[in-house]
């Protein structure tokens, strides 16, 4: 039986602590069959007897291949084979060389809650890629603003190194990034090499710090980040993601300085059960989330029902 | 790729007499599995019951179930409380076992003979047919990979349906104003007609030639046919419920911060009746259930309703928090998403949800207070 609802069981190769609740779980299918994804799209990541959760998928699209002599520059250090459980779980497989991909998880429900107990070496089910992109077409050769909220970095991330590795192709790019405290927010040891990159500008804000700890960088909401913008509306294109009230200020506040509705990206988060646009519980309107988003624009999503939009 | 489903008349229409049909269903029942319409339990006391309950003691009363005997058949039944929707799609069903680390097992329906789902009035033939387009995979944004459900397939596969034109009208049926009766055109493998001493027969598919190989059959005549158009004309003047459909897609989509909603949010009890018994309802919900030991469990999934609170709720909030937005879910969406989504209306026209509101929300009233105030 031809069945999308069968998940294919995945091996943790690493964990990676971004924050005090949010791991980076490292993945490869213990099939060894082929996963090819398209940034901004997501997995139905799952646990047999939690159920599973619609997550997205963090990592690079062309990680490729995992092996001893590659690094991956996007994400946890992952050495092949690292560590002697996740090695014997793959042994069997004559498969030697695979795709790995990441998903950025904050513990936060049932099924992410026990993600967040699992160890390297653990198996998780995986159902998917499913889902739209980012607009990796209408956004070549313009400047590109992305703006991210805590966890919603986490699959806008895949398309930063979608152009990080195709730098000709885009032109300046200004990562707006806010999260709720400094010790919120996502990928840091990373930002570095971010930042040493062609035309890129990375500009971080808090909505408050802790006492006693040092913050070099603003505090406020994402959007006093505007200011500090330099893309002119007319040539760039906007990506966002993060929770949706942020995101809904973020959109006026773009469409304020001139971006068009059909230029605003928003990746928007439903509840999900299959992915596949049967289980009826991602829709907004006529839409599904899960196949005609997550990414939509905000002229797709302006004047729907049921969103903070 | 839609289902292909059985076509319109390939041939000429037959005649089965009354007297007949017995003989007929025996030898189905012999070849097939055979669902049909049957009377569950006693009716209560005519006694009891006020004029306006019969409609409601009727739909009670009479369900699809397997049958032994053309004797249990009651197919002079005006509406049944679940449509055969259930057969294709169960209200609850496990889709696969697991072990601890030994991964997921499917369970495939059980499919031992090929089925026949007997009597089954236009509008839940037609609600099966919209169905097909959700679990089928006429949904164009999906991918090829995901475009059809497993279970659904295999069952629908295996069933063969035999239509049957409603006799009566009931109180709340608006099939007629939805354009999905009480004439039929498609879909179905054969299509009866009671015309009083007989049925008029009409062949939908190859599968449905082959069910009336038993069949003691004559050939209809022009008279026979005028009866059925005659009879289809009556059931439509007699349907007292009308739903303007002229761009109400539209319509809906501006209105939605209409008053009515506001009102009715005090009234609906967000109960989920009417998403139960909607033969069009496809939501479902997946829940893992692990056994005692912890070492084996089943992942299920059950009907769900977008009037469950839970139904939209994300870490963080809840899209549909209040009764207000989960009720113009279920109207907007069978009214006017649904045309979007899958280039036809999500309401048949049935009128079950009318008659198992406990509250008596009635979405064709919804609809003209709504049109009123629109112009």
């Amino acid at each position: 039986m031809r069945n999308p609802l069968k998940p294919r069981d995945a091996v943790i190769m690493a964990i990676k602590r971004e924050t005090y609740d949010v791991l980076t779980y490292t993945l490869v299918l213990k099939d060894g069959g082929e996963f090819s994804f398209k940034p901004g799209q997501f997995n139905m990541v799952g646990l047999p007897g939690m159920g599973e959760a619609p997550i997205s998928i963090s990592s690079k699209p062309s990680r490729l291949p995992l092996s001893p002599s590659t690094e991956p520059f996007d994400g946890p250090l992952v050495l092949w084979p690292q560590g002697q459980r996740a090695q014997d779980k793959l042994r069997t497989s004559a498969v030697e060389v695979r795709e790995s991909f990441d998903h950025t998880i904050r513990s936060v429900g049932n099924v992410t809650r026990a993600l967040a107990n699992l160890e390297e070496g653990d198996e998780v089910m995986i159902r998917g890629p499913y889902g739209s992109s980012w607009p990796l077409d209408e956004a070549r050769g313009k400047d590109i603003l992305i703006v991210a909220g805590g966890i919603g970095l986490a699959p806008l991330r895949p398309f930063i190194f979608h152009i990080f590795e195709n730098r000709a192709d885009f032109g300046y790019l200004e990562i707006l990034y806010g999260a709720r405290t400094p010790d919120d927010m996502l990928y840091t040891q990373e930002f570095p090499q971010w930042r040493k990159q062609e035309k890129v500008k990375l500009l971080l804000t808090v909505d408050q710090v802790p006492e006693g700890e040092a913050w070099e960088y603003g505090i406020g909401v994402v959007t006093e980040l505007f200011d500090f913008v330099e893309i002119p509306p007319a040539s760039g294109i906007a990506l966002t993601c993060g929770p949706e009230i942020m995101m809904r200020f973020v959109t006026m506040g773009l469409l304020q300085r001139g971006f068009s509705p059909g230029r605003v990206y928003l990746s928007v988060e439903r509840r999900m059960k299959c992915g596949i646009a049967h289980c009826g519980h991602c829709q907004i309107g006529p839409k599904y989330v899960c196949q005609d988003g997550p990414v939509f624009t905000y002229r797709a999503l302006r004047g729907l029902p049921d969103t903070l939009l | 790729m839609v289902f292909k489903s059985p076509g319109k008349r390939e041939e000429e229409p037959k005649i089965l007499r009354k007297a007949n049909l017995a003989l007929w269903v025996r030898s189905l029942i012999q070849d097939y599995e055979v669902i049909g319409p049957i009377e569950k339990g006693p009716r209560p006391e005519p006694s009891v019951l006020g004029p306006e309950d019969q409609g409601l003691v009727e739909g009670e009363g009479i369900a699809f179930r397997p049958i032994g005997s053309m004797n249990e058949l009651a197919l002079n039944y005006i509406t049944t409380m679940l449509s055969p929707k259930e057969f294709l799609y169960p209200p609850r069903e496990v889709l696969f076992t697991f072990r601890k680390g030994e991964g997921f097992t499917e369970v495939e329906p059980e499919l031992n003979r090929k089925r026949i789902i007997f009597g089954v009035h236009p509008c839940d033939l037609n609600a099966i047919l919209i169905l097909d387009r959700v679990f089928l995979g006429s949904y164009e944004a999906c991918t090829e990979l995901s475009r059809s459900d497993g279970y659904y397939r295999a069952r629908r596969e295996n069933t063969l349906l035999v239509a049957l034109t409603c006799s009566r009208v009931g109180e709340n049926c608006f099939c007629a104003s939805m354009g999905f009766g009480p004439s039929l055109e498609e879909g179905y493998d054969l299509l009866l007609t009671d015309l009083n001493d007989r049925y008029l027969v009409e062949i939908g598919s190859i599968s449905g030639r082959e069910m009336l190989k038993k069949a003691p059959l004559e050939e209809a005549t022009p008279q026979d046919r005028e009866t059925k158009e005659r009879k289809l004309r009556a059931l439509e003047e007699e349907m007292s419920k009308t739903v303007d459909t002229q761009d109400l897609p539209q319509i809906l989509r501006r209105n939605l911060r209409h008053p009515v909603w506001a009102r009715l949010k005090d009234i609906c009890l967000a109960c989920a009746n009417c998403t139960m018994v909607c033969p069009t309802c496809y939501c479902y919900d997946m829940v893992d259930r692990m056994e005692l030991d912890l070492e084996k469990g089943v992942r299920e999934r059950a009907w769900d309703s977008c009037f469950n609170p839970e139904f939209a709720q994300v870490h963080g909030g809840n899209f549909r928090a209040g009764r207000d937005s989960r009720l113009r879910q279920f109207v907007c969406h069978k009214m006017s998403y649904w045309t979007e989504q899958y280039g036809c209306f999500g309401c048949v026209g049935c009128g079950r949800c009318i008659t198992w509101c406990p509250v008596g929300i009635d979405i064709t009233e919804i609809i003209r207070e709504i049109r009123s105030d629109a112009g």
